[in-house]
């Protein structure tokens, strides 16, 4: 009964008390009425807008990083990603950290653009995306994995070697080729590192053959584009030959592989 | 005899305090997204949104490739994916933290499970109350026909719906400008991303400044609360305690939620409510959780929900003994 009397009692003030009880919220709920019925309304009618009048922009003006001072960007396949690195840094991560310990000035952080399991028409596709071209203009740095997927395929050298190994790989070499030319363009002054293959199979029987084969590759890598003097093939397979320095997968490098990866990285800057 | 009785119902509501409370938790809530926002802005002075928009995309490009994720997750991923890249290939950035910004995104981030909350603890009350406070008996033998009783608890309960959304708007906005940049209501916006399985169709995408864009927002948001003030009216009737009804309302909101991301392959699940009540965020371009689910549906949907509850409301409210 309390709360009755209560609703009598403010029967009586309520002339005092119209305006905080009745007409402010009353005002304000018509307005938002109005507002909102009028926002749904022009949606039921289809007034959501012209068509898009944005041309893609011509990319913007990119800025030239410091000539001393690291920028670097990472693209490419998982690899390059930091796939099975427990601590998920991957050579981006553990390069900066790298730079930091030797004191290597770097103007910020490396940007991570690869994406596990790209092949090469992958990545050519993505140095398509003005947004990439100015990324790599705005670097100084490139360090590119890419073409395992190709070569390595679904099938996986792991039971069985190809067929015919050599015109897989000359495919696959004309493919890095156009890669790397488009890259050169775009960044005319950048270094670029490629991260060389290595066995991830050293232990299975067919262990030594692929061993032959990636050796044969990361020379023919070097042969192709040795001429660029800012070009460096980063060894890799030296450090997976003897030492177990894979993931769980027993495909991918672990946190160590990819430390020592990255450390050669920061050697050669 | 309308009008009335939809002011008394207003006195009523505002003196139990409920809206009072609402529009404290608005607040509070409102500063810490400012604050955030703020942080935000001070952190990323330095820091180059295109790398990282082109991150974020690689990111999701990872995880729709590992292939362990679920259907409606991968749906969402693919078409944020092709959001970002739309706004990267113009140059423009969709992320700049700007007052006007903040109370675009209030309707998609509240409007998902804290604005229908909130909604659900105003209409909870309006009938359940009445039992609680043994003002029902009082109110149901006065000379008033049952029907205009309750259509005056709908209106009053619709009028404060659109007045929390409404102080949800301003507040945001009030409470961020003084703090980050209070310009840009006439930043390009783009809303109507199509995506059917893996494509993209760049041509059906239309542009709008941002104040209109803002107003279509928070009128579709409007329309969802009004849907949702509908239901939880009806659970105010059926249930005789405001906790119980608040408390069917948040388990269906949160666990329909749930259910439409662990089991994207139950497509029955498109015709909760729940599934379609997130409509500025399919507006502005996320994906529904199940295929089939074009903006007419949603709409069409919740509307049939509203009629529905308010179907079962009537006929309970009507037919109640008051001494039962």
């Amino acid at each position: 009964m309390r709360t009755a009397n209560r609703l009598l009692d403010s029967q009586s003030d309520m002339h005092s008390r119209r305006f905080f009880f009745w007409i402010l919220p009353f005002t304000a709920s018509l307005i938002a009425v109005l507002l909102f019925g009028y926002g749904f309304v022009s949606y039921l009618r289809g007034e959501t807008g012209t068509p898009v009048d944005f041309l893609p922009s011509p990319g913007t003006e990119a800025s030239a990083p410091a000539s001393e001072a690291v920028a670097a960007i990472i693209l490419g396949d998982s690899l390059a990603r930091g796939t099975g690195d427990p601590t998920g840094l991957g050579i981006a991560g553990r390069l900066d950290a790298e730079l930091g310990r030797r004191g290597i000035g770097s103007a910020r952080r490396t940007y991570n653009f690869a994406v596990s399991g790209a092949r090469t028409p992958d990545l050519l596709s993505l140095l398509d995306r003005e947004n990439i071209r100015t990324m790599m203009r705005e670097s100084n740095v490139i360090i590119v994995s890419i073409g395992g997927n190709d070569l390595w395929g679904g099938s996986g050298w792991r039971d069985e070697a190809p067929p015919d190994p050599d015109s897989v790989m000359n495919e696959v070499m004309s493919e890095i080729e156009k890669t790397l030319q488009e890259i050169r363009e775009t960044s005319p002054k950048s270094r670029i590192f490629f991260i060389g293959l290595y066995n991830p199979f050293v232990s299975t029987p067919m262990g030594g053959e692929m061993t032959a084969a990636v050796s044969r590759w990361n020379s023919r890598l070097l042969e192709q584009f040795g001429d660029d003097p800012d070009f460096t093939l980063v060894h890799t397979s030296d450090l997976f030959s003897h030492r177990d320095r894979l993931a769980l997968d027993r495909f991918h490098p672990s946190g160590e592989g990819y430390e020592l990866i990255a450390r050669r990285i920061a050697d050669g800057l | 005899m309308l009008f009335p009785l939809v002011q008394n119902e207003t006195l009523k509501l505002i003196r139990r305090r409920r809206f009072a409370i609402v529009l404290g938790i608005l607040l509070v809530i409102m500063t810490l997204v400012s604050y955030s926002q703020y942080r935000q802005l001070r952190n990323n002075r330095d820091a180059n949104w295109r790398a990282d928009l082109q991150e974020r995309i690689a990111r999701y490009e990872n995880r729709l490739r590992r292939g362990n994720v679920n259907e409606s997750w991968a749906r969402s991923m693919r078409a944020d994916m092709n959001r970002l890249q739309f706004y990267l290939d113009r140059g423009i950035n969709p992320q700049e933290p700007t007052a006007p910004l903040v109370v675009r995104t209030f309707a998609n981030a509240a409007g998902f499970l804290l604005l229908p909350l909130l909604i659900a603890v105003l209409g909870s009350d309006i009938v359940s109350a009445e039992n609680s406070e043994g003002t029902d008996k009082l109110l149901l033998t006065r000379p008033v026909k049952r029907w205009k009783i309750l259509t005056s608890k709908l209106i009053t309960l619709w009028l404060f719906a659109s007045m929390t959304l409404l102080a949800g708007g301003v507040l945001s906005y009030v409470v961020t400008a003084p703090v980050i940049p209070s310009q840009g209501w006439d930043a390009p916006t783009f809303n109507g991303f199509q995506f059917s399985g893996e494509s993209f169709n760049a041509d059906a995408v239309r542009q709008l400044p941002l104040w209109q864009d803002a107003l279509i927002a928070y009128g579709l948001e409007w329309y969802a609360l009004l849907a949702v003030a509908s239901i939880s009216l009806m659970l105010s009737v059926i249930f005789k305690s405001s906790a119980a009804s608040i408390g069917t309302m948040l388990a269906s909101l949160v666990g329909g939620t749930i259910l439409t991301r662990i089991s994207p392959d139950w497509t029955a699940g498109k015709y909760l409510f729940v599934s379609a009540l997130p409509l500025p965020d399919y507006y502005t371009g996320q994906a529904p959780p199940y295929d089939g689910m074009s903006m007419t549906f949603c709409i069409l949907l919740l509307g049939a929900w509203a009629v529905g509850a308010l179907c079962v409301a009537y006929a309970i409210f009507t037919r109640r003994d008051v001494f039962g």
